[in-house]
This record gives C-alpha cells, sequence and structure tokens, in this order.
C-alpha cells in the first residue's frame, strides 16, 4: 500500500498523535530495560507462568530463581518468581534440581507440547495454512525485509 | 423481471475496494468490525439475491406452484428465460451452501483437534524447534485455546519481545479473532468479489492483537521490534525463499513492514480518505440491503398476484 512509501527514512521527524509522549533516551540501556514496569503483579498467574516459562526455554540452561528473575521482561519479586516455579514444577511442566541452596528448573517437553508437535509437523506440511490460525508473522519478501530493516534501524539510534 | 435483484450480486465489486482501503484507515478493531459488517452483509444479501431468482422459474412447475397455492406462474417472462436463469441460481446457492458447509466443518474440526491440547492447565505450549515460529491455536468454545511458540522464537527475542509476543497471541485468543477469519472466508465462498476482503481482514486482526501487545508491554516500540525480529529471524532461517503468501499484494510492502511502521507511528495517516471510504462503502451497503428488500417485496406482491389475492383488492 502506498502508505508504506513514507516510512524508510531513518530519522523520525515529530512524533504523530498515536506515539506515546516518552523521548527515547538514545545513550540509555536498551529501551526494554529502562520502559517503566508493566503492573505485572496484577497480571493473572496463567500469563506471569507463561513468562517464566519461556525464559526457560529461552535459556536452554537449568535456572535459578535469581537468574528468572534477571531473564524477564518485568520485574517481579523474588517471591513471586519462586511462588510461579513451583506452581510449574507441581504442573508437571518443569522439572528441579539441587543448585547450591535452592534450586534450579528446566522446562520439560510436557504432553500439550507433544501434541502440539504433533499439530505443528502436520500444519508444516500443509500448502494452505489453516484459517483458524494466526501466525505471528507472515514471510517476507527480499523488499520487505529491506524495507523492514531500516525501519529497526531507525527506532534504535 | 425484477431488475433489483441484480444489485446484490453487483453490489461487492464496488463496496470491496471501498472496505480494503477502510482496512489501512481507521482504526484496527474498528476496521475488523466494518470488514466482517460488510463481508456478511454482501454474502447475506447477494444469496438472499439468488434465491429471489430461484424463485420465478421455480414457479414454473406444478408442484411448487401447488405448495405456494399459486394460481398461475410468478413471471410473465417466457419460461424459455427463467427456468435457465433459476436452474443457475440454484446451482450456485447450492454450491455456496456446500462450500460454506464444508469450510464450517474444517474448521470445527479444527478447534477440536487443537481442544485436544486443553487437558492439563497452562496457556503455553513450547515446541522444541530451531525454526522460529508462533500462533494461536484457538480452542473450542467456552475453552481458552493456547498459544504454540518454538525455541527458536523465543530465542530470537529478548524477554520485553517474548511478553509482547505472549501479549500478541493471547489478544488472538481472547478476542476470538478466528472467528472472524472464518466469518471473511464464508463470505468470500458465497460472492467471488469477497474474496479480498480476507487479507484486509488478516492485516486488521494482526493490527488488533499489536495494538493490545504494545499496550500489554507498555511500548510500542518493544512490540514494534518484536514482530521486526521474529520475521528477520524466521527469514534467515528458511532454506529456500519462500513465494510469496497468496493473499497479499504483490506490488505493496508486506504486512509485516505495515505492522510495525504502524506501531512505530510512520505510517501516514489517511484518515480522510478512510471517512471517505467508509461513507461509500457504507452507503454501498444500505443500497445493497435496501434492493434485496426491495426485491423480496416484489416479490411478495407477485407472489400474492399470482395467488389471485390482488383481484380482491
Amino acid at each position: 500500500m502506498s502508505q508504506v512509501k513514507g516510512i524508510s527514512s531513518g530519522e523520525s521527524g515529530p512524533r504523530p498523535d498515536g506515539e506515546p509522549a516518552s523521548v527515547p533516551t538514545p545513550e540509555a540501556a536498551p529501551p526494554h530495560l529502562s520502559a517503566p514496569p508493566a503492573p505485572s503483579e496484577r497480571r493473572p498467574a496463567g500469563e506471569l507462568e507463561s513468562t517464566v516459562l519461556a525464559a526457560l526455554w529461552a535459556a536452554g540452561t537449568p535456572l535459578t530463581p535469581g537468574q528468572v528473575q534477571g531473564a524477564i521482561g518485568t520485574e517481579l519479586a523474588r517471591t513471586t518468581v519462586t511462588t510461579i516455579l513451583s506452581r510449574l514444577y507441581e504442573k508437571g511442566t518443569v522439572t528441579r534440581a539441587r543448585a547450591g541452596r535452592g534450586f534450579a528448573y528446566t522446562p520439560t517437553e510436557d504432553a500439550p507440547g507433544l501434541t502440539a508437535r504433533r499439530m505443528h509437523s502436520e500444519l508444516r506440511k500443509q500448502e494452505d495454512r489453516s484459517t483458524a490460525l494466526a501466525r505471528f508473522v507472515s514471510q517476507l519478501t527480499d523488499e520487505d525485509e529491506q524495507l523492514l530493516r531500516e525501519l529497526l534501524d531507525g527506532d534504535t539510534p | 423481471m425484477i431488475y433489483a435483484v441484480w444489485v446484490p450480486l453487483l453490489m461487492p465489486f464496488l463496496a470491496v475496494p471501498a472496505a480494503r482501503r477502510l482496512a489501512d484507515a481507521l482504526s484496527p478493531v474498528r476496521a475488523v468490525r466494518l470488514l466482517a459488517a460488510t463481508g456478511v452483509g454482501l454474502a447475506l444479501c447477494s444469496v438472499l439475491a439468488l434465491a429471489l431468482l430461484v424463485v420465478p422459474g421455480a414457479t414454473r412447475f406444478s408442484a411448487v406452484s401447488a405448495v405456494g397455492e399459486l394460481v398461475r406462474p410468478l413471471s410473465e417472462a417466457a419460461p424459455a428465460a427463467t427456468v435457465p436463469l433459476a436452474a443457475a441460481a440454484l446451482a450456485l446457492l447450492v454450491g455456496c451452501a456446500a462450500a460454506v458447509a464444508r469450510a464450517a466443518r474444517r474448521h470445527w474440526a479444527e478447534l477440536r483437534r487443537a481442544g485436544r491440547f486443553d487437558g492439563r492447565p497452562g496457556e503455553l505450549a513450547v515446541l522444541r524447534d530451531s525454526r522460529p515460529d508462533a500462533y494461536a491455536l484457538p480452542g473450542r468454545p467456552g475453552t481458552p485455546g493456547r498459544i504454540v511458540v518454538t525455541t527458536g522464537m523465543l530465542r530470537a527475542l529478548d524477554p520485553a519481545e517474548r511478553d509482547a509476543l505472549l501479549a500478541h497471541e493471547r489478544a488472538h485468543l481472547a478476542g476470538r479473532h478466528h472467528l472472524f477469519m472464518a466469518a471473511a472466508e464464508g463470505a468470500a465462498l458465497c460472492h467471488p468479489a469477497l474474496r479480498s476482503l480476507r487479507a484486509p481482514m488478516g492485516y486488521a486482526l494482526e493490527r488488533c492483537a499489536d495494538e493490545a501487545a504494545a499496550s500489554a508491554v507498555g511500548d510500542r516500540r518493544v512490540a514494534a521490534r518484536a514482530i521486526g525480529r521474529a520475521a528477520l529471524a524466521a527469514r534467515a532461517t528458511e532454506a529456500v525463499p519462500q513465494p510469496r503468501p497468496r493473499m497479499a499484494l504483490a506490488a505493496a510492502a508486506g504486512p509485516v513492514p505495515r505492522r510495525v511502521a504502524a506501531l512505530l507511528g510512520r505510517s501516514t495517516a489517511r484518515s480522510r480518505v478512510g471517512r471517505a471510504a467508509a461513507a461509500a462503502l457504507l452507503a454501498c451497503l444500505v443500497v445493497s440491503g435496501a434492493a434485496a428488500l426491495d426485491a423480496t417485496s416484489d416479490l411478495h406482491s407477485s407472489i400474492e398476484a399470482a395467488q389471485g389475492e390482488s383481484a380482491h383488492h
């Protein structure tokens, strides 16, 4: 669409209406660290469990509650992290092993994960992908990739 | 012959281009609602119009006339014209109904298959797979559905971006976006011009989820980066360049850069064009609906006439 024509410039002009008022600080830490923490303690327990589980899978090695605390985007109290990890352990979603005075946690490929794997490989085979699925990102063309890199480079000076 | 009956069949060719522009100019939530209303409304109108084309021809047959208690056929036109027309319309109707039923059954089967995940709690299913991929797998009505993410995707993103990804998929599930997509697919089966509403619908739904993700993580740039980095990571692992998805336009930038630009506030506002498009679209819908209603009432009065009632007035 023609709306994309104006977006490739790296330097941003005046911010349009939709943009929050906060001005990015160029020399500071990456934006996700300087961003104000979301009201995470009020988020439903299931969402926090997903956040912790995603961090464990992304790490690829066993993590202690302290390490998990550093590996998630939202600020959570250590006790909250420990509670979430024990809940995940009770469900069998993670295993744990002694590490020093506490435990280090590893995600397990649980039964839903295995079912998901089977379905996932079925989906990969399908030419015309299911209408019930909304993928996070669709495929890029060469021009898309170029445009996207310019957009992302322009965003982090 | 009732000429108004053709209007709902031709209207989608005018309304659909307007709807496509609209999806760009309106807020995502409004765009979704309008695209859904447009698609379903025009599909229903064209199905009704087909049904109205069937009736006059059908009343040529004595059995149908007997059921309708008609004393003479509805149409004054020669049976040579009305009967083949009715037969063609009937064939199209049956074809539509079969296609919609097949699509609905397939959609339901997919939901049921996805429902097997709901045996135990937890919204997130992680797959050990280095190819970055993520999607929302809707459940049956009443079940929350699941978010499926590969380890490759989780490793491509930083912690805040992972939260944005989860919030995005959560928004798809909470908003039951698959139903809107299914409605667009169903409408497309009823009228060929409605096929090109599917891509704007898909895009508007992604934008809805993007906005939800941006407000959940409290930073639009984090959400934009999550999408951008996920797409670049997915592209990097592709062995062969993939053909463009059939829904996308060849000459335009793909949906991912447009979504990122929208989150970063780099897309040019086109609200005036949007309002004009919306007005045109609504006018088309109203005309289409009115024409269908008019044709129905015409048919109704001619049925009454054929039943011999007008003689009493």
